[in-house]
């Protein structure tokens, strides 16, 4: 079996050669690029060579578009900044308001250099791996788009305090929003995940999940002409983890968070959709290689009886500094784990 | 008559409902005045708050964030209505408050610096993205005893390691507390010790019993 052949047969719930794998390394890939980080995250040329590089050295099961969601904010003028050995972040928005928003025309899917590179490095990866390696474009969802346009803050006082404004913006980032991800699709992602901040437990009460936030999202999501994977976003997703129950089928996974307990997230969520889980991250570098494989094994004990699980680096990618054989060790718990 | 409006405050607070919390405030105030209002009403629904998010182990950010407005908007109209000269809560001193270098989540930071500014610290907020070194300076500059530190995630809050050194180089060890918090901090319990900080806590409303802790540390310090 390729990568490409595991991992539908995992989303199917079919028996697979060896379990699937993949590890959040959009970052870690310019370690082979002998580029800058800022034309790593400008150029998809660059970007593809440095997960050209991370499939060959690792042999991940999903490769991942840009994990630089801040490029969506510049697209809407928001002010970046570049660093040596980490994704550009959103530094300030240029827009302030929600009446500045209504009035600002859309970002050109079609022309603009942020959204361009960022589906340029689709179109180059899902046709260099064509039918061999799966690519997850990594986005937003509807709600949480417009952090990268008015910055945390200002949106969650939007949200908790003008909920005419947050139903005008959503009106407005709705259309946006679909024609971007089903743009990705269309470039040959086999999937889009998106983090999940404004309907997790981290930041919003359970009913405003529910009541406000889940509505939009299994609206907008239906429109989506391919498969979505909502990750945790960075917090434990269990806690309102049954709101998600009734998302469209196209949500055919959810990235959990290394704390969640796999088994409880199952039990809630049903045997239909893929469920990625497995180590910390950000972390991984403090471990020894060892560590990874016996904790690895571990999970893919615990989780053997369940076709539709993923082994997965959780949280948010993986950093430079982190050996590659931490790396490596979890394509060695796998296969060893086969056999 | 308070334990219903604490009741009904604390639910607004709980439901992230700001509008709901403010007419609250404001109605019970054109009834009552605002004198009594900091001690009868704000200060018990916020330790009530307090004690209910201790008992579930954290709260969403927008509660706490609603929590954190309402004390400022109660605070200000304790103010307008409070005769000049006559002070509202015991002068703690100052602290040092900002996000480390590269971070620019500052939502959590100005939750805290309201629960601070509520219970008597004088807040040196020197924003985001300050490079280490900043923080020590300030803190000398204000004489401030401690230097709060904030970041979301771990690749920004690995940059609070050097504050530490900071403080050692200038042989503050036994004059200055580092504190350090945000979201990060709740997800990797031993991300204190390697950043090198005194002490963190699961949210903004148990911030003010930290820094009345570190300072007490510090006098008894001072002691020995």
């Amino acid at each position: 079996m390729n990568s490409f052949e595991r991992i539908i047969a995992t989303i199917k719930g079919e028996e697979t050669d060896r379990k699937a794998f993949t590890a959040t390394l959009s970052q870690y890939g310019s370690k082979y690029c002998a580029a800058s980080n800022q034309e790593y995250y400008q150029d998809p040329e660059v970007y593809s060579k440095g997960q050209i590089a991370i499939s060959e050295k690792f042999g991940t099961d999903v490769l991942f578009g840009p994990f630089a969601l801040a490029l969506i904010g510049k697209a809407f003028g928001a002010e970046l900044k570049f660093y040596a050995d980490r994704p550009p972040m959103f530094r300030k928005p240029f827009i302030q308001s929600v009446d500045e928003l209504l009035n600002f025309p859309y970002p050109d899917i079609q022309s603009d250099p942020a959204i361009l590179y960022l589906r340029d490095s689709i179109k180059i990866l899902s046709s260099h791996f064509n039918q061999k390696v799966p690519v997850s474009a990594v986005s937003l969802n509807p709600v949480d788009m417009p952090i990268m346009i008015f910055g945390m803050d200002k949106w969650l006082e939007i949200f908790l305090l003008d909920r005419n404004g947050f139903y005008r913006t959503m009106e407005y980032i709705i259309p946006f929003f679909i024609d971007l991800t089903n743009a990705l699709i269309n470039d040959g992602a086999a999937c889009v995940s998106m983090p999940t901040v404004f309907a997790n437990s981290g930041l919003v009460t359970r009913k405003q999940t529910a009541e406000i936030v889940n509505p939009i999202l299994k609206s907008a999501f239906s429109k989506i002409n391919g498969g979505i994977i909502m990750h945790h976003g960075g917090v434990p997703f269990l806690p309102y983890f049954d709101t998600y129950k009734d998302f469209p089928d196209n949500v055919i996974g959810f990235g959990m968070d290394w704390t969640d307990d796999y088994r409880e997230a199952r039990n809630i969520i049903g045997e239909n959709r893929v469920l990625l889980f497995g180590i910390d991250g950000p972390s991984l570098y403090l471990k020894g290689a060892r560590d990874v494989v016996d904790n690895c094994r571990k999970i893919l004990e615990s989780t053997k009886s369940d076709n539709r699980h993923i082994l997965f680096s959780c949280s948010s990618d993986i950093l430079c500094n982190t050996p590659e054989e931490n790396i490596l060790a979890m394509k060695e718990a796998v296969c060893q784990f086969s056999q | 008559m308070e334990m219903d409006i604490q009741q009904e405050l604390l639910q607004a607070i709980q439901d992230a409902d700001l509008n709901r919390a403010t007419k609250l405030l404001t109605g019970w105030g054109d009834l009552n005045g605002y004198s009594g209002f900091t001690d009868q009403i704000l200060l018990p629904v916020l330790e009530k708050y307090t004690l209910d998010d201790f008992k579930r182990d954290g709260s969403p950010l927008a509660q706490g964030y609603v929590a954190a407005r309402f004390a400022e908007i109660a605070i200000n109209l304790v103010i307008e209505n409070t005769p000049a000269g006559q002070a509202l809560k015991e002068d703690k001193g100052p602290i040092v408050i900002g996000n480390i270098e590269d971070d620019f989540h500052s939502l959590g930071r100005r939750i805290i610096c309201s629960f601070l500014r509520s219970n008597g610290w004088i807040i040196h907020d020197i924003g985001n993205d300050i490079p280490a070194s900043e923080f020590v300076e300030k803190a000398i500059e204000t004489n401030s005893k401690i230097i709060a530190v904030s970041a979301m995630m771990y690749s920004t809050a690995i940059n609070i390691s050097e504050v530490r050194e900071q403080i050692i180089r200038r042989n503050l060890e036994k004059e200055v507390k580092l504190a350090v918090g945000g979201a990060i901090f709740n997800l990797r319990t031993d991300l204190v010790n390697e950043v090198g900080g005194d002490g963190t806590v699961k949210s903004a409303l148990h911030v003010p019993k930290l820094f009345d802790d570190m300072l007490t540390d510090l006098k008894l310090q001072h002691h020995e």
